[in-house]
């Protein structure tokens, strides 16, 4: 992985691309990160072929650009669901998000997005670029994990996970074997919704099924 | 209620005893009706056994105890149900001195295996010598479904037998697997944390109690089980304290977290031992052949028929339609249904390897399928209790078999139809004039028919057994024993859980969730019975809401009988001018009750078991059950409330009742005043009222009949009048004086408010 440092950098290099449509120059790189470490993180990116010079404007390779947009794309996410679904603070939010957007590896950021439905963009409203995942995604035209609700009569889905704040119904429908993980498929909606999962055909209140969101398998 | 579930056993202590535990509609009940040679209610409806039964069995060590309880998805209770099923093995488990003395039988649909196992490990925390019995095993093998038994046997530690209990397989290996029973050895690791607490938990736990399950219960949040332990505030604050501790290490609720720890272990277990065949058991070629192409065109051909034919009837007064428009509609109407069913089976079903059964399940809750089919199948049950039952059986009895004292019958022929030349061929003439008949010479050879003592018995207007008994026998009897049929055929199959599916959002806008049909549906055979069967509700709100409406506006079969035959006699305008008005009045006050009345409504969570070819035999041992149960509530009840009009009339205080009830009966109602004994009646069995009501509106015009608009208003207000006697004590002791009171307050005004209200209108229209 790289070094959060070398990260840190990338990743203003680009948003200052995406703000002002300009290049960034060497001596912007003081503002961003400790001015005596400049010399060294600039060493280490023309190493690692991130960037090349031209005159004192510092351009992106090609390689350097994928890992700055995966940099951006973590944090952006990382406070996408600080927001949407943990409910932090709007301070709280872009602190945790610099710090999110180091450690997340490849999976945990799949994931994430999955979960989050492959949104498009921040809470600041700028783009997030899009991983292999929200491609794929955007084949289907659909999200991935969805209330049990969306789904129509026949498909199959795994649950994801139960949002209810009612917990006797989440010990209920626990105990009979409705949980994260769990293979069901709608067998009808109208006129009360039925699923079945193994050989249990279970009807459920629209009240409850809202509550229980699944990943569609395909 | 509660008292008489947790009442202390029959037996000593020492007895040996067995608790038959497992999730619900598994077939315990069933199992127990094997072991004991007993009866209790088989039922293909999930959570119908609500009581516990208790019955002996010869084992092969001798008499043992046998316990029937309610079926249970969690032994960490989440309802009255499972924290009645816990207490049941908690009491064996070590509470008395001598532990270990209970066995439990876990019966288990063999086809769930997954759920079956989460009860097991909990088991094993409970740390009692369990059987598994995978029951329903033909049908486990009809999916494609094999369970590796050997191993299962191996990793649980205990005897695992298969049975099939509807079929009475298996039971002989379930009875020598017994004394083998062993404590499960299954031990869930619950991760770092909750096993701490666990461990922390487990010295404040007394004696004699399972520990593990014990603190299981309390991480989980189980208040009553600090109760049961008689922990002082301290030691319960220590417990919650711990709790929060462990808690604040979770996101998830703590009992949610155990719920998904134990899933996961069940689910390897699942993984090891079951293998499903991607190949399923299909129905005979031959019978999917005649399935599909003979009998799904004829009977929906039938269906649009019929439907047609029926609305026609609701409207004949106003549509004096020539008979060919009415037959060409009737036929359009039935090709159409016909070719929609097709299409719809043929486009989907025909191709996939489903079962006949499966695709007969999916249609009867089909979202526009499935209402048609409601239709036909009330119908059906119309025929069969409302034409059959109380139109031709209750005749012959009546008529024939019980006859009148005075005059003679006549007697009645030995017949059968010969098919097809529209001919009977009478075998004999059967000489017989009527029980009645025969008693009144044998009185009249006593004492003269002037006698009170004869009158108290044979009296035509209240003699004891030529009114109570005969009442009771020949018109209630059949009404009743075909009601219950019908029932039970639709309980076995299946239906009714479906029919909670279709009528859940309209039930939710009465207070009440889908799981409500039971006792409503059952309500339209004996609403006594019904009340009873309350207690498979979840909450007291729904509880009272569906025992207020069953009081009120769903008229019982015996009833529906007269009322059926009156409705007869004019036109089929009426009838459903009768139906809409009760149907809104269900409606309407439901309605109003839920918003009243305190409290939430449960959430709708229901299993829907398969549909099922229902086995006969089961169906008749049910019906004969129910019968027997009804005639001895209700033969009693006859032959009181005959009595009390004997003395009533006798006395001549009926006349006086009829005086002060003119004002209201004549004038608001627009009957005649001699239907105020009917009301009274009413009270005694509600059958009874509506007969009387309508022999006295024969009286008053002659054989003509009444006035329809006169019939209407009498109907409309005996049915939602006071539910019977028998009724009326069973609210008391299910819902409490109070509650009974305030139903029955409300009904009364609220009856006659309607019927007057009714009566305004029709006069003004």
């Amino acid at each position: 992985m790289t070094e959060p440092k070398i990260e840190e950098v990338l990743e203003h290099i680009w948003t200052h691309e995406e703000e002002f449509g300009k290049r960034a120059s060497k001596d912007m790189l003081s503002q961003w990160i400790d001015p005596q470490a400049v010399d060294t993180v600039l060493q280490d990116m023309l190493r690692q072929k991130f960037v090349h010079m031209y005159n004192s404007l510092i351009v992106l390779t090609a390689m350097g650009r994928k890992e700055a947009e995966q940099v951006i794309r973590r944090h952006r996410l990382a406070e996408r669901l600080l927001k949407d679904i943990l409910e932090v603070k709007h301070d709280t939010m872009d602190s945790s998000a610099c710090e999110f957007e180091h450690f997340l590896n490849d999976e945990v950021t799949t994931s994430i997005c999955t979960l989050l439905g492959h949104p498009v963009r921040c809470p600041h409203g700028k783009l997030i670029p899009p991983g292999e995942c929200c491609q794929r995604a955007k084949k289907i035209l659909r999200p991935l994990v969805l209330s049990l609700l969306e789904l129509t009569p026949g498909e199959e889905a795994k649950v994801a996970y139960i949002t209810t704040e009612h917990h006797p119904r989440l010990d209920r429908l626990s105990s009979m074997g409705l949980l994260p993980g769990t293979v069901i498929r709608v067998h009808q909606k109208q006129p009360t919704l039925v699923i079945q999962m193994g050989e249990t055909q279970l009807a459920l209140d629209e009240d409850i099924a809202r509550d229980i969101y699944v990943r569609r398998s395909h | 209620m509660l008292k008489k579930k947790s009442r202390p056993q029959k037996a000593g202590p020492h007895t040996p005893s067995i608790a038959l535990v497992g999730n619900p509609n598994v077939g315990k009940s069933a199992i127990f009706n094997l072991l004991t040679g007993s009866y209790v209610i088989v039922s293909n409806y999930p959570g119908t056994t609500v009581e516990v039964s208790r019955g002996t069995c010869k084992g092969i060590d001798g008499r043992v105890e046998v316990i029937d309880t309610p079926g249970v998805n969690n032994l960490i209770p989440q309802s009255e149900d499972e924290r009645v099923a816990r207490d049941i093995l908690l009491r064996g488990g070590g509470a008395t001195p001598d532990k270990g003395h209970r066995r439990v039988v876990q019966v288990a649909d063999a086809k769930n295996l997954r759920r079956a196992l989460f009860l097991t490990s909990q088991l094993a925390e409970m740390g009692l010598p369990v059987v598994l019995d995978l029951n329903m095993w033909d049908e486990c093998l009809e999916r494609g479904i094999s369970i590796d038994t050997g191993k299962l046997q191996s990793l649980l530690g205990i005897p695992v037998v298969r049975t099939v209990a509807t079929e009475k397989q298996g039971i002989g290996h379930l009875l020598n697997a017994l004394p083998q029973a062993d404590v499960p050895s299954l031990k869930v690791d619950f991760g770092r944390e909750i096993e701490e607490g666990i461990s922390r938990i487990e010295p404040l736990i007394p004696n004699g109690y399972p520990r593990r399950a014990m603190a299981l219960m309390l991480l989980s949040g189980d208040l009553t089980v600090a109760e049961k332990l008689g922990y002082s505030k301290t030691v319960q604050g220590e417990v919650s304290k711990i709790r929060n501790s462990i808690q604040r290490k979770f996101s998830d609720p703590l009992s949610y977290a155990i719920n998904r720890i134990r899933a996961a272990y069940v689910e390897r277990l699942f993984q090891e031992t079951v293998y499903t065949a991607p190949k399923r058991m299909e129905s005979h070629p031959f019978l999917r052949a005649s399935f599909f192409f003979f009998f799904v065109p004829v009977f929906a051909f039938a269906l649009g028929y019929k439907i047609m034919d029926m609305l026609l009837f609701f409207f004949q007064g106003y549509l004096s339609s020539a008979p060919p428009l009415g037959l060409i509609l009737k036929l359009v109407s039935g090709m159409a249904s016909c070719i929609l069913f097709c299409l719809h089976l043929y486009r989907k079903d025909l191709r996939t390897k489903r079962t006949i059964s499966e695709v007969l399940g999916d249609l009867t809750m089909h979202p526009v399928a499935a209402y048609p089919i409601l239709i036909t199948a009330l119908w059906a049950i119309y025929k069969l209790v409302g034409v059959f039952g109380a139109g031709v059986c209750v005749d012959f009895m009546e008529k024939k078999v019980f006859g009148y004292a005075g005059t003679p019958s006549g007697g009645f022929d030995l017949w059968f139809p010969v098919p097809f030349a529209g001919k009977d061929v009478t075998l004999f003439h059967v000489p017989f004039n009527g029980i009645n008949y025969y008693l009144g010479l044998l009185g009249q050879m006593l004492v003269s028919p002037q006698n009170l003592g004869y009158q108290l018995f044979l009296d035509g207007q209240a003699g004891l057994i030529q009114v109570g008994l005969t009442y009771a026998i020949a018109i209630v009897f059949p009404i009743v024993g075909f009601f219950f049929l019908a029932f039970g055929l639709m309980e076995d199959s299946g239906y009714l859980p479906r029919l909670a599916v279709m009528l859940d959002k309209l039930f939710k806008r009465i207070g009440l969730t889908g799981k409500a049909v039971l006792p409503m549906v059952l309500g339209l055979g004996c609403g006594t019975m019904a009340t009873l069967t309350t207690r498979i509700l979840d909450t007291r709100k729904e509880r009272i809401i569906a025992t207020l409406l069953m009081a009120l506006a769903i008229p019982c079969s015996a009833q529906l009988g007269v009322i059926a035959f009156v409705m007869g006699s004019i036109s089929g305008f009426y009838f459903a001018l009768y139906v809409f008005i009760i149907a809104s009045q269900l409606i309407l006050v439901g309605f109003v009750a839920s918003k009243i009345l305190p409290g939430g409504r449960s959430d709708f969570i229901m299993e829907v078991p398969p549909f099922r070819c229902p086995k006969l035999y089961n169906i008749l041992l049910k019906t004969a059950y129910r019968v027997k149960w009804f005639l001895r509530e209700a033969v009693p009840l006859f032959l009181i409330g005959t009595f009390a009009l004997f003395i009533l009339s006798k006395t001549g205080a009926l006349k006086y009742i009829e005086l002060a009830g003119r004002p209201v009966v004549s004038n608001w109602l627009g009957l005649p005043p001699e239907t105020a004994e009917g009301f009274i009646l009413g009270f005694l069995r509600r059958d009874y009222g509506a007969v009387s009501l309508f022999k006295a509106l024969e009286r008053v015009h002659g054989s003509v009949g009444a006035e329809p608009a006169q019939l209407l208003v009498a109907l409309v207000v005996i049915t939602l009048f006071v539910p019977c006697l028998a009724n009326f004590l069973v609210i008391i002791k299910e819902r409490g004086i109070a509650t009974a009171a305030l139903i029955i307050g409300f009904i009364v005004p609220y009856a006659f408010l309607v019927g007057g209200v009714l009566n305004l209108i029709m006069k003004t229209f």
